[in-house]
């Protein structure tokens, strides 16, 4: 006969122990994770077929991306990623302080990368490339150039979105460790949060060519 | 091997993913600016998705709690590229006298 059910303050649910729990809980981030696959997919059709129709316009449009701070910001964001695994292999081995610390570098890194963003979107707001009414642009490929910086407001203002996202859950899982909630056999949200953070980065690893480097060849 | 041994060691893989991943993201800003035509494009995504593997099978571990994760992780890969596939289809067939 199975052990009965032992019932702690973690254990919630149907759940027969916290490892089953666990198992579930990670299941689930994937699930809403391949939905999310599929959200950013969109975006990813529409800028190609855009791409592919109107190549001279992109081309154009792309030069006029701040290549340095992007790719900046793609490092902060790798090695934001890298605090991330070490946050949830400290917490896996039971060093809650030292999770915490890896949990505040991983959200500085991503705050650090809305700050650079910022200053992109203020030049290129300044720049007269925001679409709409403040759009500026003049030449043969504004119409185009105008269809490319609508891609890329939409697209990185939801990566954006989703990077704000994960930093309040960040500060989230930090509040609950103070309290004491985490432990080496309890820590699927760490585990969760940790899916979505390396999710948003891998996002933002096809943004980055195709927003930042399409028209440099030339 | 100590605890802490066998500690550093499981860190190992976190950081030589780190550390290929920035080596790749200096060869994808350096292979941007090669005059290669369409090339480009696909040196750059090919090294976008060789980047995005090593972030999934490292860093996430799809299978970590249960092999069930990879089908997760493949389904929306897999949906993608019928989205791709089949819009491509149509654009890449449709009279081109659409372009101004």
């Amino acid at each position: 006969m199975a052990e009965p059910r032992v019932v702690t303050k973690e254990l919630a649910g149907p759940y027969a122990d916290l490892h089953h729990q666990k198992q579930t809980a990670n299941l689930g981030v994937w699930a809403f994770l391949s939905t999310e696959v599929l959200f950013f997919s969109a975006l990813l059709t529409a800028y190609s077929v855009y791409r592919f129709l109107y190549p001279q316009g992109f081309a154009e449009a792309g030069r006029h991306t701040e290549v340095l701070l992007g790719s900046i910001n793609t490092g902060v964001l790798l090695t934001s990623s890298l605090f991330m695994a070490l946050a949830v292999h400290a917490i896996e081995t039971g060093a809650r302080r030292l999770m915490m610390l890896f949990l505040l570098i991983t959200a500085l890194l991503g705050l650090a990368f809305l700050g650079i963003k910022g200053i992109e979107y203020s030049k290129e707001i300044g720049e007269g490339l925001l679409p709409g009414a403040f759009f500026t642009y003049s030449g043969p490929y504004a119409h185009t150039v105008e269809i490319f910086f609508f891609i890329y407001f939409l697209a990185t203002g939801i990566h954006a979105l989703h990077l704000s996202i994960g930093i309040g859950a960040l500060f989230f899982l930090i509040w609950r460790t103070r309290r004491g909630s985490f432990t080496a056999e309890y820590h699927a949200a760490v585990e969760g949060v940790g899916l979505y953070w390396h999710f948003v980065d891998a996002v933002w690893v096809f943004i980055y060519p195709l927003i930042y480097l399409v028209g440099r060849n030339t | 091997m100590s605890r802490s041994e066998t500690r550093a060691a499981e860190r190992l893989p976190l950081y030589l993913a780190w550390a290929a991943l920035l080596a790749l993201l200096l060869l994808t800003i350096f292979g941007g600016y090669l005059k290669l035509g369409g090339a480009n494009l696909f040196i750059s995504v090919a090294i976008a998705i060789l980047k995005a593997a090593i972030i999934v099978v490292i860093f996430m571990k799809p299978a970590r709690e249960l092999r069930l994760g990879w089908v997760f992780s493949l389904g929306g890969l897999f949906f993608l590229l019928v989205m791709l596939g089949l819009t491509g289809a149509d654009y890449l067939t449709r009279a081109q006298d659409l372009v101004p």
